[in-house]
């Protein structure tokens, strides 16, 4: 199996879904180890849709027989979006695309949270940017940062900028600590822009996520941390005093806030 | 067969993750029952879907339909 693409953050909640369980009604799994507990979620999803995986593939054949307005009726009308998660994963890329533009877009996050990420990525290039954009909408809506940041590797450049596009500043902190840090995730981050940037230093400022701030600039590459710094400078007085007063407090290490200013 | 991490190997159809050896047995068990569990629950739900499909689907092409969904 490849190396695990998500968090401990992002996999317990999927292994919950997967069981049909709350997340609260699982056993602590705390013994194991943060990749295997990765690992583990994926071979479940794996067993549980591998189980049906011949009725999913014919149920998915059906698309080439029935006009796509037809069949996304009827799947938005009889289908559990599990099971259209899993009939989906053995969709050819231009009928998913073609059915994703006929179905609602609370239907469709319904979908997308089901999805296996790693079997969905052919699927998922298919779909058009603006299909994509309003599903992060509904999802950053329903505040399923885990579904999201479940994405970052399944997705391409283009719809990972548009599903950070319409995320809050906050919402962009609360992410950092559930994404798995690689030379893309950094090179994408590196290219928000500048009104995302500052968004995310003032939402750190309310709600005091000064841990989750510390998360994401001790992981960002020196580039972007510099560009941060360049916003601090022509920052407003407060959020200058707030980020010293954290790092007085030692909420936000010294040693990381010193790179800042 | 009673070792559960046998059971859970055999539930997945592959090898558990190393570290689900530190999980107390009962865990295990639990993971392989909710596991079969949902199995079950998956195949009666497809069913039932493929059911209810059938009968949205426009009367002319409900043949064609049922031969593709019996493989």
């Amino acid at each position: 199996m490849s190396a695990p693409t998500n968090t401990p953050a992002t996999a317990l909640p999927r292994l919950a879904r997967v069981l049909g369980l709350p997340v609260e009604s699982l056993p602590p799994l705390d013994a194991l180890a943060d990749n295997d507990l990765e690992t583990l979620t994926v071979l479940v999803t794996r067993a549980v849709s591998d189980h049906d995986n011949e009725m999913f593939a014919r149920t998915a054949a059906l698309a080439k027989i029935l006009p796509g307005p037809v069949a996304g009726k009827i799947a938005e009308r009889v289908l559990p979006a599990a099971l259209a998660a899993r009939i989906a994963e053995h969709l050819e890329p231009r009928r998913a695309a073609m059915l994703v533009s006929t179905v609602s877009v609370g239907y469709l996050a319904d979908v997308a949270v089901a999805l296996d990420p790693q079997r969905a990525v052919a699927v998922i290039s298919g779909i058009a940017i603006d299909r994509i954009r309003l599903v992060a909408i509904e999802l950053f809506r329903r505040d399923d940062l885990a579904a999201m940041a479940a994405f970052v590797d399944a997705v391409s450049d283009d719809a990972l900028f548009a599903a950070l596009d319409v995320a809050s500043g906050d919402q962009l902190l609360r992410i950092g600590p559930m994404l798995v840090w690689s030379p893309r995730v950094e090179a994408v981050l590196d290219q928000v822009d500048d009104h995302h940037l500052d968004a995310v230093l003032t939402a750190a400022i309310p709600e005091q996520r000064w841990a989750e701030a510390a998360h994401l600039l001790g992981k960002v590459p020196d580039s972007t941390r510099q560009r941060i710094a360049a916003r601090i400078a022509v920052a407003q007085q407060p959020v200058r005093d707030a980020l010293e007063q954290a790092a007085a407090s030692g909420v936000l290490p010294k040693p990381l806030y010193d790179t800042l200013v | 067969m009673t070792d559960p991490i046998a059971q859970l190997t055999a539930a997945l159809g592959t090898e558990p993750p190393a570290s689900v050896v530190d999980l107390p047995p009962g865990t295990v068990t639990f993971l392989v029952e909710a596991i079969a569990a949902a199995k079950r629950a998956q195949r009666e739900s497809m069913a039932e879907v493929l059911e209810q499909s059938l009968k949205a689907v426009p009367y002319p092409l409900r043949g064609v339909v049922k031969s593709v969904l019996r493989g």
